[in-house]
């Protein structure tokens, strides 16, 4: 059953799993756990739909790269699914080899510890399995640029499409409007026992569960446990001071423009660098997409100038000869974008604030950081792709400046994916990471976290896709 | 006899005028804005101002 939380008429009864959050992560867990007979506990702190009262606890402090932390994600039941794009693309098994990037252990797990479940997860964001991910364009391309393949989910809103299912479900109490501010550890501290549990009228109750699953995000995750601090000050899980470090996001990097020698034979190109290539120059991987711009956009005084064309234009009936001042487009020209990956950094982190919410929490510091991995990925891609593009005679190509001469622009010249990951990365050794390889945090014996912040390293595609076969691994650990 | 134009013959003179310079200023520069930065990218291939060449186009054989 679903309702909101209601202190006065909580149940104290145990469950075995209290799950913290409802993305996909959260609800795909609930359903699959709840299916193996398990009782769970599932909170959302947001309500059924927006509010911008309850996500203006999103809003956080920002004081490295912008990433919009406060915008690019929701807080309402359905989590971010409710404005998720849907592009779904499985990891490669080449990004579970890398031993280490930045003196940092990448994954611990194979790759097929995640493959086994790619079909449900296909199935659980209505993805046609026998269609399976393919690419929008043909091998064009030489020097270990391939045709990326994904796949397209309508996008699967988990609201709508789940909320019923959990109502129904007997084996699942679903509570929304239920913030988790703090989780109570035995005298020991090696085991969670209860956790605390506020509304917005500042009502408290406790809920007792055998294991607890915090499912909030690549940013709330890291904010929750370092706001645990009632019994250890740096926070839950945080002896090796690893909590919120390693941020990593997707890197939206403008590379440049092209024209087309021949616009009509293309449209959208979509590519993937090999592992070959990554650890030949020992860099990250990237998908780069090429793009036809439909209309030339103007800016500033130059705006200005074409609307002050445009009404002497309009006045003197002459606005078919100037409207190629206003709208000028070139055929087959285009810019060259990506989604490439950010190696993982101790610097780049998420801490907390001195602001505090509503319910008296610390807010989300957040600190992007790139380093010098980043930017020679970024550096050799470009120039790799460029030359590429010319040895295919597929047009004429013009890099950005920050792409060609290494003149600390590129911090200043990406943008975000809104992919959050890294923060509770996973790792064998506690000194590296925050949660083992069944995504147990290591400090304590009965806490996990799902989502994108166990990621000990990012790769090029999105998140949602490994995420949602993530919890699938999980709740077969679990049950 | 008066010499004058109409104020619709002026504007269209001056929009003519205006939308040439427009165009001109944005393929054309004073070459002090735009010292070339010429780098070799490798493979045979250069960066003239970001537009990458081959050292065939370059007339460099």
């Amino acid at each position: 059953m679903i309702s909101e939380f209601d202190p006065a008429v909580s149940d104290s009864s145990l469950y075995d799993i209290c799950i913290v959050g409802t993305g996909p992560a959260g609800i795909t867990l609930a359903l699959e756990l709840a299916n193996k007979g398990l009782k769970i506990l599932l909170l959302e702190a947001g309500g059924l739909d927006y509010s911008a009262e309850s996500q203006d606890f999103y809003q956080c402090e920002s004081v490295g790269h912008e990433g919009w932390p406060q915008l690019t994600r929701l807080r309402f039941f359905g989590g971010t699914s409710n404005h998720w794009s849907g592009r779904c693309r499985p990891f490669d098994s080449s990004d579970f080899d890398r031993a280490s990037i930045n003196n940092l252990p990448g994954w611990p797990i194979r790759h097929s510890e995640l493959n086994k479940y790619l079909s449900r997860s296909m199935e659980i964001v209505d993805l046609d399995e026998c269609q399976g991910f393919t690419a929008i364009n043909n091998e064009i391309l030489g020097g270990h640029f391939y045709p990326d393949k994904s796949a397209q989910s309508p996008p699967t809103r988990f609201k709508d499409k789940y909320i019923e299912s959990i109502t129904n479900h007997k084996n699942i109490q679903c509570l929304y409007n239920a913030t988790a501010v703090d989780l109570m550890l035995d005298k020991g501290h090696k085991k969670a026992q209860s956790i605390s549990v506020n509304n917005y009228r500042g009502g408290q109750a406790q809920f007792k569960a055998t294991k607890f699953i915090l499912a909030l995000g690549g940013i709330e995750n890291p904010r929750f446990l370092l706001n645990c601090k009632s019994q250890i000050k740096e926070g839950i899980g945080n002896t090796h001071d690893m909590v919120g470090r390693c941020f990593m996001e997707h890197l939206n990097v403008p590379l440049g423009t092209f024209i087309y020698r021949d616009p009509d034979v293309f449209s959208q190109m979509q590519f993937y660098t090999d592992s070959q290539f990554s650890n030949k120059y020992d860099i990250g991987q990237s998908n780069i997409t090429l793009s036809i711009v439909k209309a030339v956009k103007s800016y500033g005084r130059t705006r200005e100038i074409k609307n002050f064309f445009k009404n002497i234009a309009c006045q003197m009936e002459l606005s078919d000869k100037v409207s190629y001042i206003s709208d000028f487009k070139c055929p087959g020209m285009g810019n060259i974008s990506t989604l490439m990956e950010q190696s993982p950094n101790l610097n780049s982190r998420v801490m907390l604030s001195n602001d505090k919410d509503a319910m008296g929490l610390q807010r989300a510091k957040f600190d992007w950081q790139l380093n010098d991995y980043d930017r020679r990925t970024i550096m050799t891609i470009g120039q790799k792709f460029a030359k590429e593009f010319k040895k295919a005679d597929l047009g004429i190509v013009r890099l950005e400046e920050f792409v060609i001469h290494d003149d600390k622009q590129t911090d200043s010249k990406f943008s975000r994916h809104a992919h959050h990951m890294g923060t509770t990365r996973m790792s064998k050794s506690p000194k590296y990471g925050v949660v083992d390889e069944n995504s147990k945090v290591h400090d304590l014996e009965n806490l996990y976290i799902a989502g994108s912040s166990v990621f000990p390293t990012g790769g090029a595609c999105n998140p949602t896709m490994p995420i949602i076969q993530l919890s699938l691994r999980m709740a077969d650990h679990l049950a | 006899m008066d010499q004058g134009i109409s104020r619709r013959q002026a504007l269209k003179c001056f929009s003519c005028a205006a939308s040439s310079l427009l165009l001109t200023s944005q393929f054309t520069a004073p070459k002090s804005e735009l010292p070339s930065r010429i780098k070799y990218i490798g493979g045979g291939f250069y960066s003239v101002n970001g537009w990458v060449v081959s050292k065939r186009e370059l007339n460099l054989n």
